[in-house]
């Protein structure tokens, strides 16, 4: 299969602000995410967990550093690639265009980059919106649908180009707990039948545990990864999962490891709000 | 649904060698490259390029006016020379009248459509009786250009200069009106639970906190109003030159002064101008609250 | 309750007797010559003006000669005012080198526009639709770059993510998530094209239906002024129902 594992390394971003003068958001930051992996980024708010996801997509740039894709560089100071079909990008607040059908959403892609005709990508969306349950939505607008269908519908939008890393910015943050749930259900699933690399950002943690390979809890500004939990807990995976010894042991640690970084984020924050 | 997952999952596996040798072209990947550094180190974007640019494109407005009026023709087009010129040998206190009485006649009638329109708007958007009665009137009302009223209005008022205030009456009027209501109509109600769960009467709940909700919109309706009352001072001066920078301008082309009809077109743009961003400061003033 | 009284008060029979109202009040202030209303022409007159104009050639030949122009303005306005809004929003180096000049122009207001209209045209024809021009103009242009503009960041990158190119970006983000800001744009700018209308012909027109009411005016003809006022507000309510039709039609993914 065509995916890849995404090495960064020591990574930095440095960014002039209005308000704050120069910030380090990021600095001597290392992950190395092995192909086929669901790699799971939390951290306090404001950490530079989204920094890192748009360097990775080619939204934007890097001060220090390298972040390769496979074999092939993708950013560094004087690299940049930028976004591309080979790193799909789900969207925190939703990335399906409103303007288009469902169909056209899922399709576009594979048009737009002369990868199929017009009546090949459509014959394609179609088997697998109804593969996962979305057969007969096709023709609505994303509007028109539910909040947890938008998510899976964006998706697939995401997995019909194939591409080698799958990037998820804290893609169920806007849906309520029960549609949450569906989803990362689904999400799983898809997971287990077609496994990706998969690079995804939350500060759910329990989320981040149910879903990932392994957990990366990240500091507070400037971000660096600082530790990483393997999460060995046997797929497929189901809610049961939420109740085991090993789940709540987890649990435990990332919850400590987050929470100091969260605690002396808030005072930072103080901080800076006082100042 | 899973079994379906899994027959679909070897169907897929089947076809990505063929997918990925087809996309893996190095230039397609390069292209977005290039052109995204290209971007970051333009000169164009910093601040001093924008500036540059700005400048550039008022220069090349005049010079495109000046080559315009340069085209040989039966009445020739007065170049930016010859409006400066004109505007120079302007008598000033003349002119200064006349744009301050436009500036009074639009202010008398955006002051009276204000003093009417708001507390009319309450009206019809608190009681229904009222909404049923007078919005359909309003309604039927609305789709006549206010410009439509000048013959009639001149049949109607004994006097020119009520004439033209009434033109710019009638013109913010229905502005006020109608962004009054939807204010009222956007008021959450949440903030009214809020504020009688809090013990609010009626006197403090509509001052406190049902105005305070509808100013954004009533400010929104009043911005848009002093924009139509200059439309319409302007109509009703040309239509009947007594005085106003409306008349100035008619009058420069009656006469053949063509150059000062771009002065007048000017003073009418700068003063109406003026007028909007003195109701926006206004506006910034009493409505502390909203960001932007 | 509330929603009960609502419906009850928005039936048809309530709307027609405000219209009543409004026609009776008009007829009572003229018939009791109050302040100066026996100057204007009563609801009798009116009717008995309006059966002879609207059966009359002059009547076709005005309301077409006024509907073609603004149409044409209009038309001409939207072809020329959203590929440059949509060009200005996109790319801030055009806006930049564009917009200054626009700026300086959009304050004045249309009807400003009258004499130097006449002086840059000299055929009627061709002045009266150069400020109806200039009135659409505007506001679809403001309102197509702002719909540009508001365009949230996700969705071009969503699409830079999926492949396309600068062209394809504009073509599948730009114009079509601007749409919905450039129907309104054209909304407005059809009212204030018809309202420019309206002054143009007064002021220096031949036919049309402004021209009719200032040739009314002129004539003594008062009941006649009357009646062109309906008939404008008619016209007018007429396109921009057409407006709202043809922005359904542009904008199918919004409902409201």
């Amino acid at each position: 299969m065509a995916a890849m594992g995404v090495s960064i390394r020591q990574v930095q971003k440095k960014y002039a602000s209005a308000q704050h003068g120069e910030v380090l958001a990021l600095s001597d930051c290392s992950i190395d995410i092995r192909p086929n992996e669901f790699f799971v980024l939390v951290g306090p708010s404001g950490c530079g967990k989204t920094t890192l996801l748009n360097v990775i997509a080619g939204f934007d740039t890097l001060t220090a550093g390298t972040v390769a894709l496979g074999d092939r560089l993708i950013s560094a100071p004087d690299v940049r690639l930028g976004p591309g079909p080979d790193r799909m990008v789900v969207f925190q607040h939703g990335g399906l265009f409103p303007w288009m059908t469902v169909l056209e959403n899922v399709c576009y892609g594979p048009v737009v980059q002369g990868q199929m005709g017009q009546a090949e990508a459509r014959e394609k969306a179609r088997s697998m919106l109804a593969m996962v349950g979305l057969a007969g939505i096709e023709r609505r607008y994303p509007g028109e649908v539910s909040s947890g269908m938008r998510r899976r519908v964006e998706i697939m939008r995401a997995l019909i180009g194939r591409p080698q890393i799958l990037l998820m910015d804290e893609p169920f943050r806007a849906l309520d707990a029960i549609t949450k749930a569906v989803v990362q259900d689904f999400l799983l699933r898809l997971f287990d039948t077609h496994p990706h690399t998969v690079f995804f950002i939350t500060h759910d943690l329990i989320e981040a545990l149910f879903l990932g390979d392994r957990v990366g809890v990240m500091t507070t500004r400037p971000g660096r990864v600082k530790t990483v939990f393997d999460v060995d807990i046997p797929r497929p995976r189901s809610t049961r999962v939420l109740a085991s010894e090993e789940f709540l042991r987890l649990k435990r640690d990332v919850t400590d490891a987050v929470h100091d970084e969260a605690i002396k984020a808030f005072e930072a924050g103080e901080r800076e709000a006082a100042r | 649904m899973a079994k379906g997952l899994g027959g679909s999952a070897r169907q897929m596996q089947q076809q990505v060698p063929a997918a990925a040798a087809q996309r893996r072209a190095p230039e397609s990947l390069g292209r977005p490259q290039e052109k995204r550094l290209r971007r970051s180190s333009s000169w164009w974007s910093s601040p001093a390029g924008t500036f540059l640019l700005q400048g550039f494109s008022i220069v090349a407005f005049l010079l495109a006016w000046n080559l315009f009026a340069t085209i040989p023709r039966a009445v020739p087009i007065p170049t930016p020379g010859d409006t400066l010129q004109a505007a120079l040998s302007l008598d000033p206190a003349k002119f200064f009248r006349d744009c301050l009485l436009s500036f009074y006649r639009v202010g008398l009638g955006f002051v009276i459509a204000a003093l009417m329109g708001i507390p009319l708007g309450i009206i019809i958007g608190f009681w229904m009786p009222a909404k049923a009665l007078l919005f359909p009137a309003v309604e039927i009302l609305r789709p006549i250009p206010p410009i439509a009223w000048i013959p009639l209005a001149i049949l109607f008022f004994p006097k020119i200069e009520w004439m033209i205030v009434f033109l710019t009456f009638y013109g913010a009027f229905f502005p006020i009106v109608y962004n009054t209501i939807a204010g009222i109509s956007e008021i959450p109600k949440a903030y009214i639970r809020a504020a009688r769960s809090l013990g609010a009467g009626p006197w403090t709940l509509f001052w406190e906190v049902m105005v305070p909700a509808m100013l954004p919109s009533i400010f929104t309706g009043l911005y848009i109003a002093i924009g139509i009352a200059w439309l319409m001072v302007v109509a009703g001066e040309m239509m009947a030159v007594t005085g106003g920078i409306g008349a100035l301008t008619w009058q420069a082309y009656q006469t053949s002064h063509y150059p000062l009809i771009f002065v007048g077109m000017a003073a009418i743009g700068v003063l109406g101008y003026a007028s909007s961003q003195l109701v926006r400061s206004v506006a910034r003033r009493v409505i502390r609250w909203e960001v932007s | 309750m509330q929603t009960q009284s609502r419906s009850r008060y928005s039936s048809v029979l309530f709307q027609l007797l405000a219209v009543i109202l409004l026609v009776a009040t008009w007829q009572a202030l003229v018939q009791f010559r109050i302040y100066r209303f026996g100057y204007i022409p009563s609801v009798p007159d009116v009717v008995l003006a309006a059966r002879s104009y609207l059966l009359s050639v002059e009547f076709f030949d005005d309301t077409v000669a006024s509907t073609a122009r603004v149409v044409a303005a209009w038309g001409l306005a939207a072809i020329i005012a959203i590929p440059l809004g949509l060009m200005i929003g996109w790319k801030k180096v055009f806006g930049n080198l564009v917009f200054p000049t626009l700026e300086l122009l959009r304050p004045i207001p249309p009807i400003a526009w009258i004499p130097a209209g006449i002086l840059f045209i000299p055929n009627i024809e061709g002045s009266v639709v150069f400020i109806c021009f200039v009135g659409a103009f505007f506001p679809i242009l403001l309102n197509t770059m702002n719909g540009v503009r508001r365009i949230d960041q996700t969705y071009f990158r969503a699409a830079s993510c999926l492949g396309a190119r600068p062209v394809e970006v504009f073509r599948d983000v730009v114009v079509r998530g601007a749409m919905p800001s450039v129907v309104i744009g054209l909304a407005i700018g059809m009212g204030i094209a018809w309202m420019a209308l309206v002054a143009a012909e007064m002021i220096a027109g031949q036919h049309g239906l402004g021209y009719m009411m200032w040739q009314a005016y002129s004539l003594a003809q008062y009941p006649l002024i009357i009646v062109g006022m309906i008939v404008i507000g008619i016209i007018g309510a007429a396109m921009s129902a057409c407006i709202r039709l043809l922005g359904r039609n542009l904008v199918p993914w919004q409902k409201d």
